[in-house]
């Protein structure tokens, strides 16, 4: 386990020398757009009688650039052709960079390929010393018992969801509690590791450091949910344009993270084979015109689609609204039907409160909050992104929410396993290795 | 997206007629890329925009500075500029105008001013020239001034002289505050101002008209104001002198006056008014008048003096 997290130990150091720059910069890589916001994080204003020197806060981000490109050479999340996504992601950063007049070094990452997998871990030990120390709750964490995932994945994110003290449970931080034996209850978010390298291998192609690395889903459900939907227990839905990634909270901390491999994109390719359009028409009828819930006058709302066969001026194509929803319906249908199964695989519906989010791009078709309800049950809302200091209104729709997701991630940072210190017993040669890192890094 | 193979070699078409049209890439190429953060990061905006100029600047004066012909050529351009400016018609002066003062004093103004007509605007130090025409003793104040159509005033106020001076056989024509106006030849030229004599005399002007007011019922009589050692002031008068002291000098005349005005003290026969100790005046009498004294006493009390 040492080994395992040894770069998000890693990412996790560039982050805080980031914030502590006071700059920093948040991508989203998806496979229709790819976002880049730049962050400044202002210095704290010193208090009275408090030293005298400046440290940024870690709450306090502004916004001050944003670049949003067509992404390419990436399909359902995942890179396909590196030189592309490195040219759009240059070209984000770039866009970026201009309006905030500023350089960024550091950057966190997020995507939503790699076909998560959620794993459930439990770890526990005897308290060494009567109270909970922080090497207590580092040893807990040490000993959780890891499945055999893989050797070609990588864990992204490992949250510790629930402590237990002898026989109470649900406790968010035991540390100087009184107990025996300590237990943990941990979420293991796994994907698979050729995409995650060669998305960091792109980012790293464009001078950035991956400071680090995010499911989508899990930083939608940051800045998407409410306080009490977090607490509650609620999925959040991303519909994005080439996957679809599912996460499910509850106390606060993601308890399951699932991407199904569908998204905005099938539904602009099935419109683009049922009534014979290009791809970039068939997208721009979708945004304006598309629906989902079919009413009787859409069948008189005639759509006039670019007819490229046209032989005169007359010679006009036209499509009524309906058809454009018949051919929407089933591909939404089947994003959505496909969603309810993994919900049902992870135990949602034990949950306290079921609600439901939509958020992403696609999730601003009219009529999707309708048809989710009707498909997935229960609660259903569209849920749009935390409003963060500095982001302009274009940037502020649903389909950004989890850039912003990931700044406010950024600033306020989940506790994860890696943040606590492994026991001296299994660091064995790591300080060393540290410090041959912190010179190489400086020389 | 981009071939990944460049060129077939078993595919390769001569496409002259029409070569295609490659899209261009809409994203920033590396070397953009790379260059545009460069010109973001902090200090090497501060070196391109503040530092590299300045020390380009510092080098290129210094070296054009040491160079001589950079030096020649910077001067030769120099003067070229000056004197295509020096040529505009309307920097030509054509006339000196000098609206007040005596024609002797105009003369003597063109002579110190010496141009030669017509002569450009910006080669006239105005400052030099009214510095020159200060110059002469009798000027009071002078502006020198470029008016239009080409004429170049200079206006003056002029001394007026109040008094003659005498000292060592020259004659000169002082102002109401002792500055030497002009040298005339003899004192008959200004028969209507008051004459001073000796020494010093132009540096005590002031008390000299100061008894010269005090004199005004006997214009006539007075000689001339004699300065005795850089001190005081002796009054000549026809057959008298007074004798006035270094402080006071005045008030001593004043007390004369009221004598005269009593007991004609000017008509008599006394050679001298020794009033340098004004408490106590002292007459000096002139020969006759001694031994008619002398006389008259050994009459009175027929001692022998």
């Amino acid at each position: 386990m040492n080994e395992l997290f040894e770069t998000q130990r890693d990412m996790r150091h560039r982050r805080e020398t980031a914030i502590r720059r006071g700059v920093m910069a948040v991508l989203d890589v998806g496979s229709h757009k790819i976002s880049c916001l730049v962050l400044q994080f202002s210095p704290e204003e010193p208090e009275a009688g408090a030293p005298d020197v400046t440290v940024p806060k870690m709450g306090s981000f502004r916004v001050v650039g944003v670049g949003t490109v067509q992404s390419r050479g990436v399909k359902f999340g995942e890179v396909v052709d590196m030189a592309e996504t490195e040219r759009a992601i240059r070209s984000a950063v770039q866009k970026a960079q201009k309006m905030a007049n500023l350089r960024v070094d550091h950057a966190i990452v997020s995507f939503a390929g790699g076909r998560p997998r959620s794993y459930g871990l439990e770890g526990a030990v005897e308290v060494e010393q009567g109270e909970v120390t922080e090497r207590d709750i580092g040893r807990v964490l040490a000993g959780c018992d890891v499945p055999p995932y893989g050797q070609d994945r990588e864990a992204v994110h490992a949250l510790p969801v629930n402590f237990s003290l002898d026989h109470r449970t649900g406790l968010t931080d035991p540390r100087g509690q009184v107990g025996v034996k300590l237990s943990v209850d941990m979420h293991m978010l796994t994907l698979a590791g050729a995409p995650v390298y060669d998305l960091i291998e792109c980012v790293q192609r464009c001078d950035l450091e991956v400071a680090g690395l995010s499911f989508s889903g899990f930083a939608s459900g940051v800045s998407t949910l409410m306080e009490n939907e977090q607490q509650l227990g609620a999925a959040i839905v991303d519909i994005g344009g080439g996957s679809t990634a599912i996460s499910v909270f509850m106390r606060k901390h993601m308890i399951y993270g699932d991407a199904v491999r569908l998204g905005g994109d099938h539904i602009t390719n099935d419109i683009c084979q049922g009534l014979h359009l290009s791809y970039d028409d068939a997208e721009r009828i979708k945004t304006v015109h598309g629906g989902l819930v079919a009413t009787g006058s859409d069948n008189r709302v005639e759509i006039e689609v670019p007819n490229p066969m046209a032989q005169w001026e007359n010679d006009r194509q036209t499509v009524s609204r309906s058809e454009l929803i018949g051919v929407m319906r089933p591909r939404v249908e089947e994003i959505l039907e496909e969603v309810r199964e993994r919900l049902d695989a992870s135990g949602f519906e034990h949950l306290p409160s079921q609600r439901i989010v939509l958020t992403g791009g696609t999730s601003q078709i009219p009529g999707i909050e309708d048809l989710a309800g009707r498909i997935l049950g229960g609660q259903v809302r569209i849920g749009r992104p935390l409003r963060v200091q500095g982001l302009p209104q274009v940037s502020a729709g649903a389909a950004f929410s989890s850039a912003v997701g990931l700044a406010l991630h950024a600033s306020h940072p989940m506790d994860e396993c890696w943040d606590f210190e492994m026991p001296v017993d299994r660091i064995g040669t790591r300080r060393i290795k540290q410090a041959v890192r912190w010179f190489k890094q400086n020389w | 997206m981009l071939p990944i193979v460049a060129e077939r070699r078993d595919m390769v078409v001569q496409h002259e007629a029409a070569p295609k049209k490659v899209k261009a890439d809409p994203s920033p190429s590396k070397l953009n890329y790379r260059l545009e953060r460069l010109w973001l990061t902090r200090w090497f905006r501060d070196l391109v925009k503040i530092w590299l100029p300045l020390f380009a600047m510092i080098v290129a004066g210094f070296v054009a500075y040491s160079s001589p012909s950079f030096n020649a050529w910077a001067s030769k351009q120099y003067q070229d500029v000056r004197t295509m400016v020096a040529a505009r018609p309307e920097l030509k002066i054509e006339r000196i105008s000098i609206p007040v003062g005596s024609p002797d004093l105009q003369r003597q103004i063109l002579g110190v001013v010496d141009l030669s007509l017509p002569v450009s605007a910006i080669d006239v130090d105005l400052a030099e020239m009214r510095d020159l025409v200060l110059g002469l003793n009798a000027v009071k104040a002078a502006s020198v001034r470029f008016k239009a159509e080409g004429v170049l005033e200079v206006a003056i106020v002029e001394r007026m002289p109040s008094m003659v001076w005498r000292d060592q056989n020259r004659i000169y024509l002082l102002d109401e505050s002792g500055v030497l106006v002009a040298e005339v030849p003899r004192r008959s030229v200004r028969s209507d101002l008051p004459l001073v004599v000796g020494m010093g005399a132009e540096r005590a002007v002031l008390e000299a008209r100061e008894i010269f007011s005090v004199l005004a019922p006997v214009e006539g009589q007075v000689l001339g104001l004699v300065r005795m050692g850089e001190r005081r002031w002796d009054v000549v008068f026809e057959n008298v002198a007074v004798m006035l002291p270094a402080e006071g000098a005045a008030d001593a005349m004043r007390s004369v006056m009221q004598m005269q005005a009593r007991d004609d003290i000017l008509e008599r026969d006394v050679s001298i008014i020794d009033l340098r100790d004004p408490s106590r005046p002292v007459l000096r009498l002139n020969d006759e008048a001694l031994s008619e004294l002398r006389r008259l006493r050994v009459r009175v009390s027929g001692e022998r003096v």
